[in-house]
C-alpha cells in the first residue's frame, strides 16, 4: 500500500474534530431530538474512523465493526426517535 | 489511484467536518438534521469508497461498499424519524422559518375550514394535539 500516511492522518484528525464538534452539541443541545441527531453524526465519524483505522493499521478486521456499527446505528436511532416519540403514530 | 484514493479520503472526512459545524452552529432541530444528514453521509460514502479501493483484500471492499449502500438507504430513513419525532414533540421551530407544510396537514386533518390560514401557528404540542 503504497498510500501516504500523511492523508489518513490528516482525516483522522479531521475525524476527530467532527467528533468532538458533535459532542458539543450533545452536551448543549436544547431538545433530545438535537442530542440523537448530534449522536448520530459522532457515530458516522466513529465508524469512518474505524475504517481509516483498518488502512492505516493493515487491521482489516476492523472492516467488520464498520458493517455492524452501521447497521446498529441505524437501529439505535429509530429506538432513540420511538423514544422520544411515543404516541399515536399513525401518519 | 493513489491520487483517486487520496481525493477520496480528504474530501470525505472534509465533509464530515462540515457536517459536524453545521449540527452546532445551525439554528433548530430540523436544520441541524438537514446538516447532519446530508453531509455526513456524503462524507462516509466518500470514505468507505477511498478505503475499499485502498484495501488490499476484497473481502474488505465488499464490506465497506456494502456498508457505504445500508448507509445511504437508512440514513434518510433515520433522519426523517427524527426529524418527525422532534415536531411531534414539539420541538422550537427557527422564527426564520418560512413553509411548515405539516402543521397545514395536521389542521386539514382537524377538520377545521382555515386550512390556508398562514403558517403563524407552532408546531402542535403532543398534548394539544390528543
Amino acid at each position: 500500500m503504497d498510500l501516504p500516511l500523511i492523508v489518513l492522518d490528516v482525516a483522522l484528525g479531521a475525524l476527530a474534530i467532527s467528533f468532538l464538534l458533535a459532542l458539543v452539541r450533545v452536551a448543549l443541545g436544547p431538545t433530545a431530538a438535537d442530542r440523537a441527531a448530534a449522536a448520530d453524526v459522532c457515530l458516522f465519524a466513529l465508524v469512518a474512523t474505524f475504517a481509516l483505522l483498518a488502512i492505516r493499521t493493515e487491521a482489516p478486521s476492523l472492516l467488520d465493526g464498520v458493517l455492524v456499527v452501521t447497521l446498529l446505528g441505524f437501529l439505535a436511532t429509530v429506538a432513540l426517535a420511538r423514544l422520544l416519540y411515543r404516541g399515536e403514530d399513525d401518519r | 489511484m493513489t491520487v483517486i484514493i487520496s481525493i477520496a479520503i480528504l474530501l470525505g472526512s472534509a465533509l464530515m467536518v462540515l457536517a459536524a459545524v453545521g449540527v452546532v452552529r445551525l439554528p433548530d432541530v430540523y436544520a441541524r438534521l438537514q446538516a447532519g444528514t446530508k453531509a455526513a453521509s456524503l462524507g462516509l460514502a466518500l470514505i468507505f469508497l477511498g478505503t475499499a479501493l485502498a484495501s488490499d483484500g476484497r473481502t474488505g471492499a465488499v464490506k465497506l461498499v456494502l456498508a457505504a449502500l445500508f448507509q445511504f438507504a437508512t440514513a434518510p430513513v433515520a433522519a426523517h424519524v427524527i426529524g418527525r419525532a422532534a415536531y411531534l414533540s414539539g420541538a422550537p421551530q427557527w422564527e426564520g422559518t418560512v413553509v411548515d407544510e405539516l402543521a397545514d396537514a395536521f389542521r386539514t386533518d382537524a377538520g377545521r375550514a382555515d386550512a390556508d390560514g398562514g403558517p403563524d401557528e407552532g408546531p402542535p404540542s403532543a398534548a394539544g394535539r390528543a
